[in-house]
């Protein structure tokens, strides 16, 4: 561990354990008052493993596919009703244009040319 | 009736704890309370507040048991818990950096090289040597030097690199011995 350490520092690392803080010794208080309050916690914060649940069940799994699944098919038919729906107003809307505003009249035929 | 024996490892008196059995933890805590209540000290240089602490650690480590995986040693991990609750201390307190609260002067350090200074004094001395230092230089100093533990320990308790346990350790004693120098102790 003091591998790397230079004369000076082992001079530092001697002194500094020598004479290091040290408290008391813990009296007997300290640990009755400590399982005292283990005593007083609340239950329900530990769960020994051997009692755990498994929370991600295969039938808790089966349940969120199947309302996953539902929540696709919702989307997928609210999509397709909303795409059916705008070309339903644009074919509408369509119906309703002037359609010589959009194509030219061929001098020729007189009709519109609606090669394009 | 105690059903576990005093020389089973940790992590078999933490399962036994999971399991329910109050006895193992007493094992655990009577094995372990000694360093940690000196780190405690050590990291607060406070007597007053130093059981209240201790208790901390040992009901944080007991409502996060089943928290532990056993990818380190229990001892690291206990101790990790002992130097966060000593942070969160600090922080209730609002000192990052404790001040010294006499001025150095006040010691009896006229002649420290001399047997007049006794090993009370020589002990407030390193201690008011520690509480010069920044709380992760300290930090370190002390779970390096006073501790032993090794760098990479120390790294998985401080949650930083090693290399910077070795920058801080280098920085910590640096600034130790030129605070010696200054107080007229040669070392």
């Amino acid at each position: 561990m003091n591998e790397m350490n230079e004369p000076s520092d082992e001079k530092l690392i001697s002194f500094l354990k020598e004479h290091q803080p040290s408290p008391p010794p813990a009296s007997m208080e300290l640990e009755r008052s400590l399982f005292e309050a283990i005593a007083n916690e609340p239950k329900s914060s530990v769960v020994p493993i051997a009692k755990r649940k498994n929370v991600l069940s295969f039938g808790n799994w089966k349940v969120a596919l199947i309302a996953c699944s539902l929540l696709i098919g919702v989307g997928i038919g609210l999509n397709s009703y909303n795409l059916s729906q705008r070309e339903v107003l644009e074919a509408e809307a369509l119906d309703q244009t002037d359609i010589s505003s959009l194509y030219a009249i061929d001098p020729d035929t007189g009709l519109y040319d609606v090669s394009l | 009736m105690i059903t576990v024996a005093l020389s089973e490892e940790d992590s078999i008196l933490v399962q036994r704890t999971l399991s329910g059995n109050q006895e193992a933890f007493r094992l655990l805590y009577r094995r372990h309370v000694g360093p940690v209540r000196k780190l405690v000290y050590q990291l607060t240089t406070d007597l007053q507040v130093l059981d209240d602490l201790t208790q901390d650690v040992f009901l944080k480590v007991h409502r996060n048991l089943s928290k532990f995986r056993g990818d380190a040693k229990f001892s690291t991990w206990l101790f990790r818990i002992a130097y966060n609750v000593c942070q969160d201390h600090h922080r209730r307190r609002g000192r990052n950096h404790r001040v010294v609260s006499l001025p150095v002067e006040d010691l009896p350090i006229s002649a420290p090289d001399e047997e007049i200074l006794s090993g009370v004094d020589r002990e407030e001395l390193v201690s008011r040597a520690l509480e010069t230092l920044t709380p992760d230089h300290r930090a370190v100093v002390i779970l390096h030097d006073l501790q032993e533990k090794p760098q990479e320990e120390i790294a998985q308790i401080l949650e930083v690199p090693v290399g910077t346990v070795k920058s801080r350790l280098f920085y910590g004693r640096r600034k130790l011995k030129e605070w010696f120098s200054a107080q007229g102790v040669s070392l």
